[in-house]
């Protein structure tokens, strides 16, 4: 690992929320949602987070950017001046962090005022930052429309005016106004047509490149995970299961509910066709009430005696130079069946 | 083979404050028995409302055109000319023909049981006692895996998860024993796993319950893994028609063409995707000519964005909405 290249790091984060009962609202439990996760994004790449819905990915995003505190852990950003502590920083300070840090939502029909205009709702930012304002504010406006693939003359309409495919432009153009370092994507093509979700991806692609941004990038579809992303993290009830790069992870996953995954995906090629395999049974367990030891025992096919007793620790499977972490108490053991990519 | 259901011409458009909305036309097709026909196609190509003009359950702005030719054995008859509100239809659905539509949060009534949504269909199409009726309803459960069926009859619809209640839906569906089932988006709202899940189901019920169904997706890997045979549409026109290993292998239409393009596959890190240009029209102002010309990367001025393509028969099953394939097309 080369430490001056790394840009966000994530030690120990863990989010739990209370569950609250009766009319005093005493707490009985919590859902631990986010679990202890550890990470780091190294500068100008990608990671992606995938899992089941509930398994606490966007509770990690909204965790970094500070929109939920965290109950413990270090959330560290490497910035060119300073090294600020995301998770510890003080309320009134976390302007820094919006700098840097932006979010690209997963509904673009939901995360866009429609009272506003898109002049004021990519302007925004930059107002309240007091960057710019006037008809500077509106250059700028109109610089950021450009480069997201917009016609500038569009900032006085408001968003009803356009399709999805173009809202989802517009908010990656919020996103940018404060030339952020990081941008999280939660599901940024989830909720678009197929054609269109070619465009963002590789509008997220040249950008990536042409501003030198790092991505935390949120799916639950893995040929776009692999598209995109230049490390995986699996994750499942709020801890991540596996962790590798992108290449690595899809060719030879060691975690059985990585393999699990993988197989799901429809691939869209009729002479593959998974009629012979059978899907993983049942369904994500109530984070509430986690079963014991490994998490995933109850699902998996290769689960032993000591599954059901201990949390499997996180370990390093080195393959070569790349790092390969994955907790499963089989993990050297079993050979799963990963996906050919080149 | 024999058909289940043909439909012929049949053209939608709504009445709207805006003006007619025409949002589809001329679509014809066969449903054969015991297959699985996939019909994929972008937000608005008028997939979705085939389905509910095929159950007579459009709005009440809706004018329809052509037939729908439902072959129930001993009779066709053709669904367009029945009245949407008679008795004669609410037999058909349910028992003939049932559907499973995409959001199963939001298809359930969340004050009754899963054992009244099941009831009441099951009452709707067999004379049987209040008793057996439970029997028949908790049997479905069983059919469609649900583990611990006589639980799960007494819960109410927000106690269970997507998949689950996915699983109940598909069991209501195919509780009348339906020779075709439309299945609208069915997995789209769920995780991978449980989409896997669910398609490994249906695909096991169609063989078990003997049925066809329709299988409405815009995503090219559910059809491929599901579909014998494939529609693919834009903008209410049906571009093309083929099996689902010719239609993967050897596409024609440009614009099947560009949407297996544009979809990430495995193995192809980092690169750019050929995106298709341009967004899908609007229907007030549909293009002239063929609908897909101005996004066409074949396009041929004064042909394509003047006359409307004819459907061509390329060989065998596959059928092809484009200018570029056959004489016979420039004939007519």
């Amino acid at each position: 690992m080369n430490n001056s290249s790394v840009f966000l790091e994530v030690k120990d984060l863990k989010k739990y929320f209370p569950i609250k009962r009766g009319l005093f609202g005493k707490t009985i439990g919590y859902v631990k949602a986010v679990d202890g996760v550890d990470f780091f994004i190294n500068k100008g790449e990608t990671l992606a987070l995938v899992g089941e819905s509930g398994c606490g990915k966007t509770t990690i995003a909204k965790t970094i950017l500070r929109a939920l505190d965290p109950t413990d852990g270090d959330v560290i950003i490497h910035l060119d001046s300073q090294t600020i502590n995301a998770a510890k920083i003080d309320k009134k300070d976390q302007a820094i962090l919006r700098k840097n840090i932006q979010m690209i939502f997963q509904n673009p029909f939901t995360s866009l005022n429609p009272r506003m205009k898109v002049r004021d709702i990519i302007g925004e930012p930059l107002y309240v930052n007091k960057i710019a304002k006037g008809g500077e504010l509106e250059d700028m406006v109109g610089e950021l429309m450009e480069k997201v693939g917009l016609r500038p003359e569009y900032m006085i309409r408001y968003p009803h005016a356009f399709s999805g495919g173009q809202r989802q432009r517009i908010v990656i153009a919020r996103a940018l106004a404060l030339k952020p370092k990081l941008v999280v994507c939660d599901e940024p093509v989830a909720a678009l047509d197929v054609s269109i979700r070619a465009q963002i991806l590789n509008l997220l692609m040249d950008l990536q490149e042409e501003l030198d941004l790092t991505y935390l990038f949120i799916s639950h579809d893995l040929s776009v995970v692999e598209h995109i992303s230049d490390q995986v993290a699996v994750m499942y009830l709020g801890r991540i299961v596996e962790i590798a790069n992108t290449k690595e992870l899809f060719e030879s996953p060691k975690h059985p509910y990585t393999e699990k995954l993988l197989e799901a995906v429809p691939v869209p090629d009729p002479e593959v066709r998974m009629d012979q395999l059978k899907p993983l049974e049942g369904e994500v367990p109530d984070p509430a009430n986690p079963p014991s030891g490994c998490y995933f025992h109850l699902r998996c096919p290769y689960a032993g005696e000591i599954c059901e007793k201990e949390y499997p620790e996180i370990t390093n499977l080195k393959n070569g130079e790349s790092d390969h972490l994955v907790a499963c108490h089989f993990a050297s053991d079993l050979s799963l069946r990963g996906i050919k990519i080149t | 083979m024999e058909s289940v259901l043909e439909v012929k011409n049949l053209g939608i458009s709504f009445e709207l404050p805006e003006g007619t909305a025409d949002v589809l036309e001329r679509v014809s097709f066969t449903v054969r028995e015991n297959e699985i026909l996939g019909l994929v196609g972008e937000s608005g190509c008028g997939k979705s409302v085939t389905a509910l003009a095929i159950l007579g359950i459009l709005a009440k702005n809706a004018r329809v055109r052509g037939e729908i030719l439902l072959n129930t054995g001993n009779k066709t008859i053709d669904i367009l000319k029945l009245n949407p509100k008679g008795e004669e239809l609410r037999q058909i659905r349910g028992k003939d023909i049932s559907m499973v539509f995409q959001e199963p949060a939001a298809s359930f009534c969340q004050v009754y049981t899963i054992a009244d949504h099941l009831i009441e269909a099951i009452n709707l199409h067999k004379k049987v006692s209040k008793k057996e009726a439970r029997e028949i309803a908790i049997d479905m459960l069983a059919k469609v895996k649900i583990p611990d069926p006589q639980k799960i009859m007494d819960s109410y619809p927000f106690e269970l998860s997507g998949g689950m209640l996915q699983r109940c839906m598909i069991a209501i569906a195919l509780s009348g024993n339906p020779k075709l089932l439309i299945a609208d988006e069915p997995s789209t709202a769920l995780d991978v796993t449980i989409q896997a899940q669910i398609l490994y189901l249906m695909k096991e019920l169609q063989r078990e319950f003997q049925s066809s169904i329709i299988l409405i997706t815009h995503d090219l890997g559910v059809i491929a893994q599901m579909a014998d045979r494939v529609i693919v549409m834009y903008l209410g026109h049906i571009v093309e028609e083929a099996g689902v290993y010719e239609l993967f292998k050897s596409p024609l239409h440009p614009y099947t063409k560009a949407l297996l393009r544009a979809i990430p596959k495995f193995g192809e890190r980092k690169m750019r995707l050929e995106a298709i240009a341009g967004v899908v029209p609007d229907p007030y102002n549909l293009p002239e000519g063929c609908r897909f010309h101005n996004r066409c990367s074949n396009f041929i001025e004064g042909i394509c964005n003047v006359r409307e393509p004819e459907e061509i028969k390329v060989d065998g099953e596959h059928r092809v909405k484009c200018f570029l394939y056959g004489e016979g097309g420039n004939e007519q």
